[in-house]
């Protein structure tokens, strides 16, 4: 490659290859027109150390730090019928006995109290399997949780990720509008 | 399946240790195109902190297409979403200056030179330059962070390093 080749090259737009990169190299007058293009290279900043534990501690945990036990089906319908008055016929139970559940209609939008989504996603266990885990803590990104879907919350919520597998394994027991 | 895609899996099902492998393999790149964009130390960090969360919505990946291109793009989103809560976008760096101008007889091969100049170039062509010439992503893949056609890209690229020159030359330096 000449000199003029790698100017047109630059200047036209075109990626800097690897024939490109050898002939500034090797070529100390193109090394120093183009030392532009070698500081970009080298002018990657990296995170601070403390960013890398403070997202690993936001991470959502599956294993839940507080553990909220509803054991019988009464309680599930109970918990469903308070969140129903709660946030607006958020989750329409059609069945809710533990072991076979018919259909569960969850609307779009919850209420923007993130508090919500926890309840939502107590009410909704209770409703598959008679216990409910759920994590707070795991939850701790809260200000997404507002105002999110049900289906936004997938990352954030293991409800919501149960919901999500559960939709797409067995979709005739699961409805997400 | 890519590694990273696998990596993805394992870290949306609760794998904390996939996910910390995530993190190490692209928590540079996440982090200074965060800054880049912000212009901002903390809003860097809190974008960076956004998109790996984000990443968990593993449904949303396409295994397909560019990992390294899907996760700027998570980026860039969180990037945009900060800045238009925030209203600072003047003065957080996508309209602005990032850093002062360095001191002209600097050498213009520096990442202080060079940063200073970029950080005056306008967003668009700034963004392009970062992105091809710094991060070293194909075109293609540009392309799909930027959402616009390759060509797009290309003519983005000449414009930017013509400006960055330019801004460099009238800094003081000899390019």
């Amino acid at each position: 490659m000449r000199c003029d080749e790698l100017r047109k090259r630059i200047e036209e737009g075109q990626p800097v290859d690897g024939e490109s990169k050898a002939h500034i190299t090797g070529c100390g007058r193109c090394r120093e027109e183009f030392s532009f293009l070698r500081a970009l290279r080298s002018s990657m900043p990296e995170p601070p150390a403390g960013l890398r534990a403070r997202v690993l501690e936001a991470m959502p945990l599956r294993q839940p730090a507080v553990r909220w036990q509803v054991p019988a089906a009464a309680a599930a319908m109970a918990m469903a019928l308070g969140l129903g008055v709660l946030i607006g016929r958020s989750v329409e139970a059609r069945s809710v006995t533990p072991v076979e559940v018919q259909k569960v209609v969850v609307v779009q939008k919850v209420s923007p109290d993130e508090r919500d989504a926890f309840v939502l996603g107590v009410a909704l266990e209770s409703i598959y399997g008679g216990q409910v885990s759920c994590d707070y803590q795991g939850m701790s990104v809260k200000k997404i949780h507002a105002k999110k879907s049900v289906m936004e919350m997938v990352p954030y919520c293991p409800v919501a990720q149960k919901l999500e597998i559960m939709s797409r394994e067995r979709p005739e027991l699961v409805e997400i509008q | 399946m890519t590694e990273d895609a696998v990596l993805l899996t394992k870290a949306a099902r609760g794998d904390r240790a996939a996910f910390a492998t995530l993190y190490d393999r692209h928590a540079t790149g996440v982090f200074a195109y965060a800054l880049r964009l912000t212009g901002e130390q903390s809003s860097a960090e809190d974008v960076t902190q956004e998109t790996f969360l984000a990443l968990l919505g593993s449904h949303r990946f396409d295994p397909s297409r560019s990992f390294g291109a899907w996760l700027l793009t998570l980026a860039r989103n969180e990037a945009f979403d900060l800045l238009r809560r925030r209203k600072v976008r003047k003065e957080t760096g996508l309209d602005g200056a990032l850093d002062p101008p360095a001191p002209p007889g600097t050498d213009p091969g520096t990442r202080e030179a060079v940063d200073a100049a970029l950080s005056a170039v306008p967003e668009e062509f700034r963004e392009a330059v970062w992105l091809c010439d710094g991060m070293e992503m194909s075109y293609q893949e540009a392309a799909e962070v930027m959402d616009c056609e390759i060509g797009t890209v290309g003519s983005r690229v000449a414009r930017g390093r013509k400006l960055l020159r330019e801004q460099l030359s009238r800094s003081g330096y000899a390019v």
